[in-house]
């Protein structure tokens, strides 16, 4: 398996030739360069993937190291990949949908001035995420972990001359940082205490912590993770990141980088299952951040902002399973989210591209006919998002929630099912709000080309049968095939896993949802705008619209607070700090102006000072040894 | 060959006085590459067996007070040689300067710096220490801003008035020598067996002590820094701040710990919370500058505040994460006040408010400029991330709660050098035409000079084992010194962590 590195390579050396050549060979010839390195990235994968299937489960597991990092003292470190089922997902997951939004990308941004430069930084974020999966310690993983956080910073702030694409970037970047810390400081007690940062050794002697450690190691790498992964309060930076370009959303806001939070926690649970409270706390937040976002999805206009609204609902589902111990349910759900969520997103970018670049669905309506690709493609990935039955959406959710109900978490399943209730309401009002009544707008709305089109279909083949790989009652193939990944230390499965389908549960959901795109359709549905609200929801719909204030909140207490103790500072270090210095050195002229007329050319008596000076230092020393 | 190493850029000086005036820039570098590559001759020389030098050359040199013209070279001074060496050839050929003393400064400022690394006794080390600041002096005052001239009389001051507490220090150590040892010597590795009462290391010590923090410089001995650093012209600056404040580094660790061991363990929590106060205090200041090469000479007072607190950490991972951070800035912090030198030059403006657009217009020193951005701010995978987190971890395992201080510099860094990179790059073009009037855009033979710089920041990320290697043994020696003396439990401790 030593060559499993060469997929990373392939995104790198594709990233480099469009940053350096970009501009000598063309756009055509960067689109091949970088669309073909993801395409052949997907190949390697595969025969990855079908070097491990040829195995027996158990020796699914492969950890080629390549070089020695460092070695300073305590910190030793060598790099190298871990190839194992959940990476080799991971690898699947990136390089295909990856390969998709790379093509569909050819055409959103065909006429882009930096047709090169967006291809490079596509490139680039494929190689930081595949790290951040394969990567088989705690550094490399932040290595990959800073890496697709530059990258979508790149692609967030790819319209540069936008002041709000601009300032979206650094709140991005920064709140990612601060994610960062989280592990950086998880690593430093993984050293103290371990002496270890290889997931192998750590993963291995979590027993030797105690009960303190592994909480605060299992908190602060969950800081990490819910800055990546934009768990509450934490999420104000995605749905900002909207302001990329379409397919940035797609493939980092939505199916791969966003979810690295989700896998950080699956990988480490070894440590997680050795931390209760950090896991009920990760669950919990989970399914609030779930319904919270749910909730504001309902009520925004801008199409992307619904949906980026929706990733991180759907990521709070994610957090609810891996918090509750059931890992393979939310990799499960993470997988089919890739297809359906990547696909809405595209499907949006489509709508956009459609109707030169409107993104308010109030100016939209009536595209069904228009956009027929489009609009058949969306359904789907609505109806997945939704949970419709037998769309992959519902297969992956109600894991989640049966196993959450099966493992005695009665409240958090309660508040999974009622957001599900949102979501179909959220999605739905999308749906009818953009394709069906009249159309609003006054552009000239048309199909997208073929190279936008055929990743949505393909797509929409994932997000309609994706699910039934794990069908409830009757097989599980995805599960048992991450099987092994989870049974190599204790704590990687609960026993709720195997329990008996619950039916009844599964039927409330359905029919919740059923409901929920009813009343989307009595609203919505008949394509008319409500503008007048009806006296009652006017407050919560004043306090939803504006996100719960969230972003008010955060600016006032984190960066107002640390831009003006800049400020005072600054201020102190101009007058007090420099005023101390000048102050001393003018009283030093001035004394040295009263000692000048000692200064008269006279030797001797020089000669005299620096030889009472030399007895002083000298009488000093010997009295007081 | 260590002599040659400080006489090759003397000479150069002396040859450039010879030569035709706009021979000069091209000369110089020359020299300067010619002194790098015999950097690279001598690498060879670093090891010897054992942790003392590779390599070692000692002449009498004024016999009665026994000085002596001594050289030594180990693995740490040869890391630091390599950054002055490399350094010194970019910033030397970096700008055209009409002027030759400009370039015979430049390289007897280079040769100083040298000395410092190489000397082997204390009191060679005491004359380039001196010597150092005079062409530093003069590059400010001549070739500087519009307030050069108070710019550098502060530095002059700044850097005088401990170095007299140094020379006091300096003799009462050769004094100690002859009482001790029966005659005058200040040969360093003499005078670290001495033994010396407690009372008078600590004076010492802190004599030492001051003279370096201000060259680093450290809270609260820096305001002397931003004047100097925002009037000198770009590649002094980068000098000031690559090499000149890793020479004091440098001593704490060549000088002051391995002689005065028992005041180093007393002090370091002073130095420890001096460096806690400049990484946050530069950080926040940082974020309120306007004037971008002062955001980057701000944010060298936090990122060398984090490599003293390694140092104070007293523990061997921090002394290696000290030491590679010391190199890993003197490469990253060039690589800014060069490329932001250049932004200065073609858009005439530093002001933060009035640049911006660089990216549609120069997206090639855009582009440089980036990554030196994020190897400053820390980014995984390039070179200041592996400096930050041996030099964290290695706090962290004495430390703790300095670690979980000194961490939220790391918040800040991201947020002042995004801030930065934002202001000159992205954002509508403003004062895109310049003084000059020329397109800001970056030229071959420049990107030349600095990819040696970028690909190190690449290099050095990837594999930064490269220097924690070269510099164990060197360092090991240094955490010996220091734990040999010291008593009680806490010490036994902590060299069982650092096995």
């Amino acid at each position: 398996m030593q060559d499993a590195i060469v997929i990373l390579l392939l995104p790198a050396l594709g990233s480099l030739i469009a940053a350096i050549f970009g501009k000598s060979i063309g756009r055509k010839a960067t689109a091949y360069v970088t669309v073909g390195a993801m395409g052949a990235a997907f190949l390697w994968t595969l025969s990855v993937f079908w070097r491990l299937l040829q195995l027996p489960p158990a020796q699914r597991s492969f950890d080629p190291v390549y070089w020695q990092w460092i070695h300073a003292g305590a910190l030793k470190l060598q790099f190298g990949l871990l190839i194992d089922p959940l990476s080799t997902t991971f690898f699947l997951i990136v390089t295909f949908v990856g390969f998709l939004i790379h093509l569909y990308s050819v055409g959103y941004m065909h006429d882009d001035d930096n047709f090169q430069r967006f291809f490079s930084y596509l490139n680039l974020f494929a190689l930081a995420m595949l790290l951040l999966v394969s990567a088989d310690n705690f550094v490399f993983l932040l290595v990959g972990w800073g890496g697709v956080g530059l990258a979508s910073y790149l692609l967030i702030g790819f319209w540069h001359t936008r002041p709000s694409a601009v300032q979206a970037a650094r709140k991005a970047l920064v709140l990612n940082v601060a994610g960062d810390v989280g592990i950086m400081l998880a690593i430093f007690i993984l050293v103290t205490t371990l002496g270890r940062l290889n997931y192998a050794g750590v993963f291995s002697h979590v027993s030797s912590l105690s009960a303190f450690q592994v909480e605060l190691i299992a908190f602060l790498l969950y800081l990490g993770a819910a800055a990546k992964s934009a768990q509450f309060p934490l999420h104000v930076w995605l749905p900002d990141a909207m302001e990329g370009p379409t397919p940035v959303s797609a493939l980092i806001h939505a199916a791969t980088m966003v979810t690295a939070g989700v896998y950080l926690v699956a990988r480490a649970y070894p440590i997680f299952h050795a931390a209760p409270v950090a896991a009920e706390w990760i669950a919990g937040i989970g399914a609030f951040t779930a319904l919270f976002a749910a909730t504001i999805a309902i009520t925004q206009n801008d199409i992307k902002r619904v949906i980026a609204y929706s990733t991180v609902s759907q990521l709070g589902y994610m957090f609810l399973a891996v918090g509750i111990g059931a890992y393979a349910a939310g990799i499960f759900h993470l997988t089919m989210h890739a297809f359906f969520k990547a696909l809405l997103f595209l499907a949006a970018g489509s709508v956009i591209h459609a109707v030169s670049g409107e993104q308010d669905m109030r100016k939209m309506g009536g595209l069904k006919k228009l956009l027929p690709i489009t609009y058949w493609t969306m359904l789907i990935g609505a109806a997945s998002n939704a949970g419709v039955p037998l769309f992959a959406g519902f297969f992956s959710k109600d894991e989640i929630l049966g196993q959450a109900l099966a493992s005695g978490h009665f409240w958090l399943w309660l508040v999974g099912v009622v957001t599900a209730f949102f979501t179909a309401l959220y999605i739905f009002r999308l749906i009818f709000l953009t394709f069906h009544g009249k159309y609003r707008g006054d552009g000239h709305p048309h199909e997208s080309p073929k190279v936008m089109t055929i990743p949505l279909i393909v797509l929409a083949v994932g997000a309609l049968f994706g699910g039934y790989l794990n069908v409830p009652g009757a097989w599980s193939v995805f599960d048992d095939w991450l099987a092994p990944v989870f049974a190599r230390y204790p704590g990687g499965t609960i026993a709720a896993a195997s329990a008996a389908p619950n039916w009844g549960a599964m039927a409330l959901t359905a029919v919740l949802v059923l409901v929920g795109i009813y009343v989307a359709w009595l609203f919505f549905g008949r394509g008319e705008v409500r503008t007048e609200l009806p006296e009652g929801v006017r407050g919560v719909h004043k306090v939803l619209y504006n996100k719960y204030y969230i972003d008010e909140i955060g600016h006032a207490a984190l960066v107002w607070t640390t831009d003006h103790l800049g400020i005072a500072l600054d201020l102190f270090d101009r007058i007090v700090m420099d005023g101390i210095v000048m102050g001393i050195a003018a009283l030093v002229k001035a004394w040295g102006e009263a000692l000048a007329p000692l200064q008269d050319g006279f030797l001797r008596r020089y000669g005299l000072a620096v030889l009472i000076g030399g007895v002083a230092i000298v009488a000093y020393l010997t009295l007081v040894q | 060959m260590l002599e040659v190493l400080f006489f090759l850029p003397v000479l150069g000086a002396l040859l450039l006085l010879l030569l035709p005036a706009k021979a000069a820039r091209w000369t110089a570098f020359g020299v300067a590459v010619l002194t790098f590559l015999v950097t690279l001759y001598v690498i060879p020389a670093a090891y010897g067996h054992g942790s003392g030098y590779g390599t070692l050359i000692s002449v009498p040199w004024i016999g009665a007070w026994g000085v002596n013209w001594s050289l030594g070279l180990d693995g740490l001074s040869l890391v630091l040689l390599i950054l002055t060496t490399v350094v010194s050839a970019v910033a030397i050929a970096w700008t055209p300067v009409r002027d030759r003393t400009y370039y015979v400064l430049f390289l007897l400022l280079e040769a100083t710096a040298i000395g410092v690394f190489l000397a082997a006794d204390l009191f060679v080390f005491y004359v380039f220490w001196e010597a150092m600041i005079i062409p530093a002096y003069i590059l400010i005052a001549s070739y500087g801003g519009p307030r050069r001239q108070r710019a550098a009389i502060k530095f002059l001051i700044y850097s005088l008035v401990p170095s007299l507490l140094m020379l006091a220090a300096v003799v009462v150590l050769g004094y100690e020598a002859f009482l001790q040892l029966g005659h005058w010597s200040f040969s360093i590795t003499a005078l670290s067996h001495l033994s010396l009462p407690v009372s008078t290391q600590m004076w010492l010590f802190a004599a030492f002590a001051f003279a370096f923090m201000v060259k680093i410089p450290t809270f609260p001995f820096h305001s002397w820094m931003p004047e100097a650093y925002a009037e000198a012209p770009a590649p002094v600056t980068t000098m000031l701040s690559s090499v000149l404040s890793k020479t004091a580094l440098y001593a704490f660790l060549r000088i002051a710990m391995p002689i005065l061991p028992t005041a180093a363990q007393r002090f370091a929590p002073v130095l420890g919370v001096l460096a806690l106060i400049s990484i946050l205090y530069g950080a926040f200041v940082a974020l309120a500058q306007r004037d971008g090469k002062l955001v980057i000479g701000y944010s060298s007072l936090s990122h060398l505040g984090l490599v003293l607190l390694g140092i104070a950490a007293l523990s061997y991972t921090g002394l290696q994460g000290a030491v590679l951070q010391m190199f890993n800035h003197g490469i990253y912090a060039s690589g800014l006040f060069l490329l932001f030198g250049l932004v200065e030059e073609r858009l005439g403006t530093r002001d933060l408010e009035a640049l911006g657009g660089l990216e549609a217009r120069g997206p090639i020193l855009a582009g440089l400029f980036l990554i030196a951005v994020l190897t400053g701010l820390g980014l995984p995978g390039l070179q200041g991330f592996a400096g930050e987190i041996t030099l964290l971890t290695g706090i962290y395992m004495t430390h703790a709660v300095w670690a979980w201080i000194a961490v939220v510099a790391v918040i800040l860094s991201a947020a002042y050098f995004v801030r930065l990179f934002q202001k000159v790059a992205h954002g509508t073009p403003r004062a895109l035409e310049g003084a000059t009037g020329e397109r800001p855009e970056i030229r071959g033979g420049q990107i030349a000079l600095i990819a040696p710089l970028i690909l190190a920041m690449v290099f050095f990320g990837l594999y930064p084992k490269a220097i924690t290697k070269t510099i164990g043994p060197a360092l090991t020696h240094v955490s010996q010194s220091v734990r040999a003396t010291a008593q009680g439990p806490s010490a036994v401790t902590s060299e069982v962590q650092v096995k």
